[in-house]
């Protein structure tokens, strides 16, 4: 088991380099024509992409895209009767997609970490959140009781919490959902993982609040050696943090490039789409002088 | 003030009982014009809910008033000297008479809530008028509907929400999240409201849903002339591009109030200047992400 958690760092290190978007080195993350069926139809066909070191790469696509069905392989954790029927998924020169349970324990929460969308579920309600960052701590980490708390009040502090303290003893139901995503964040860090996967992560929470849980991940990237893998149906918020972008359709890569790009000149119709909604009905519309066309009070005008 | 439609004069409503009582509006102004679409911002907890509920007569008020302007329409009872209706101030019985005649509708963020799931869309949107025929028609002296003629406006009320007439006898769970919301805007609109409240209404869609939503809901102005929207929303830029006017509630507060590009493009409260700064917009960097933090800590310091 040791060896496979030690092997690939210096695999990784005689790898030939790949052909990379903004780094030199091999990806931390390769995802090879992704194919997961339910045995008799597939849903997502042939997914390709790659997550580098530092790197934050967001995934964009509407409910049914298969945009958590790529996550979750990349996790080992597909809903019951669905399989990887095909493709590769490579972390840091370990293949994935053929890993025994054990073979996941030291990988799954230590080195690839995961939040998702409505944090409270993920929660024991009954047990204060401290305690449950605490025996992640002490199960993945090995702690002893002591220096767990000393970690869990830092993590606190690095997510931006304010009095750690009082939250390490509130219990779920206590905190707001900007603060238990928060307390998510902490718990899926605690195992200092090379990559993060944050699918729909904000989707639930006040814009504000939103802003706050990506500026948070923003800072982690960089302080960290963190990659990030974003998932949201609004390309906006990918926007806000991630260097590259993958906009998926019905199990497909529909558009995949650098987030600048791919805003400023998009490809596929669908993700025109999605450009162009937002420069109609978002905030955009005002923020830019240029595009000002002021169409309600236009209207308002005539009524 | 003259011809608003709804005018809601320094507000105060309390919430819980005993001990527990707090104040949530603490003297909220608010107007809503005939034919103009208001958007009503503010975070979880700012008390947007209560003042819609409030506004729909559905809170008991400390003190305050809420108006509607009568028409017609109105039944006698429920107008005062000064040709509106106090909703406060109504009797139960009057207040049930007016909510009858169905002046003012609502429309819930999660249709699956609000509908029935037993009932069929038809009987669904049915529902309201058939209670007014029988009431408040029969009151005035006026035909009931009859069975064909009930038909015939629930097939308009779904044309006008662009849903085929043959999903009329379907049941909400039949449909998709997007469709459930249009049979929900449908039943509000067959009892041709003249002051239509959409609590969250593009929340829970996907892009392409949402777009199609406020389209549909700033057509409502041309097909019902004069209908005043009153829209709820924690997220500015999911309504700014349809409403004419923006309300932000802070902390049981008005604290700014404009036209929607005054609000976006010179914000002065410094809530209003996060919530516009934290909307997600396709460009974004690192000068926000100061910028939010430093007007975080100037909230924080003014709780």
């Amino acid at each position: 088991m040791s060896s496979v958690d030690q092997s690939p760092t210096s695999l990784s290190e005689t790898r030939v380099p790949a052909p990379a978007v903004s780094d030199t080195a091999a990806p931390l993350l390769r995802v090879t024509n992704l194919r997961v069926s339910t045995g008799t139809t597939d849903l997502v066909h042939g997914v390709s992409l790659e997550v580098h070191r530092r790197g934050s790469l967001g995934i964009v696509g509407e409910s049914g895209s298969g945009k958590s069905l790529t996550c979750r392989s990349i996790l080992g954790i597909l809903p019951p009767g669905l399989t990887v029927a095909d493709g590769d998924i490579s972390f840091d020169g370990i293949n994935l997609t053929d890993l025994s349970y054990n073979d996941w324990l030291p990988l799954r929460g230590n080195r690839i970490a995961a939040v998702f969308q409505d944090p409270s579920s993920y929660l024991n309600p009954s047990i204060s959140v401290g305690k449950q960052l605490v025996e992640v701590l002490r199960v993945k980490s090995g702690l002893r009781r002591r220096a767990a708390y000393t970690r869990a009040i830092e993590l606190f502090v690095s997510m931006g919490l304010r009095n750690p303290e009082v939250v390490f003893w509130q219990y779920p139901f206590e905190l707001s959902g900007g603060m238990l995503q928060r307390v998510l964040i902490a718990i899926a860090l605690s195992g200092d993982p090379d990559l993060l996967i944050a699918d729909e992560a904000t989707t639930a929470l006040d814009v504000t609040v939103q802003a706050e849980v990506l500026d948070v991940l923003s800072d982690l990237k960089q302080s960290r050696d963190l990659a990030l893998i974003l998932v949201s149906h609004d390309l906006a918020v990918v926007a806000q943090v991630c260097d590259s972008v993958i906009v998926m359709k019905d199990g497909e890569i529909v558009e995949a490039g650098p987030t600048s790009e791919v805003l400023r000149d998009p490809q596929h119709p669908y993700t025109q789409l999605l450009v162009e909604n937002h420069a109609r009905y978002g905030i955009e519309k005002y923020l830019d002088s240029e595009l000002v066309v002021d169409l309600p009070e236009a209207v308002f005008a005539d009524v | 003030m003259s011809n608003s439609l709804l005018s809601v004069r320094d507000l105060r409503v309390s919430l819980g009982s005993g001990r527990k009582r707090t104040r949530v509006l603490h003297g909220v102004d608010a107007r809503v014009d005939a034919g103009e679409i208001v958007g009503l911002i503010g975070e979880t907890g700012s008390g947007k809910t209560t003042l819609a509920r409030s506004i729909l007569g559905l809170n008991k008020f400390d003190s305050g008033t809420v108006r509607l302007a009568a028409n017609a329409r109105s039944t006698d009872s429920s107008i005062d000297d000064s040709g509106s209706t106090d909703i406060g101030s109504l009797s139960p019985r009057a207040l049930r008479a007016f909510r009858r005649a169905g002046d003012m509708q609502y429309v819930f963020q999660d249709p699956l809530q609000s509908l029935d799931p037993d009932l069929t869309v038809f009987a669904s949107i049915a529902e309201g008028l058939q209670v007014r025929a029988t009431r408040t028609f029969a009151a005035r002296g006026e035909v009931g509907a009859t069975r064909q003629s009930l038909r015939a406006r629930v097939e308009n009320a779904l044309d006008l929400v662009g849903l085929p007439t043959s999903l009329a006898d379907r049941v909400p769970g039949d449909l998709s999240g997007g469709q459930r919301q249009r049979v929900a805007i449908a039943r509000a609109m067959i009892l041709e409201p003249r002051l239509l409240i959409c609590d969250e209404p593009v929340s829970a869609l996907d892009a392409t849903n949402r777009i199609a939503m406020l389209e549909l809901l700033s057509s409502l102005r041309y097909s019902r002339p004069g209908i005043g929207l009153l829209f709820i929303s924690h997220d500015l830029g999911s309504v700014a591009g349809i409403t004419d006017r923006i309300l932000v509630l802070y902390r049981g507060v008005v604290v700014e109030e404009g036209t929607t590009a005054e609000i976006l493009r010179a914000p002065k409260h410094p809530y209003t200047q996060l919530l516009v700064g934290s909307a997600p917009t396709l460009t974004g960097g690192e000068a926000d992400r100061e910028r939010r933090r430093e007007l975080r800590v100037l909230l924080a310091a003014t709780e």
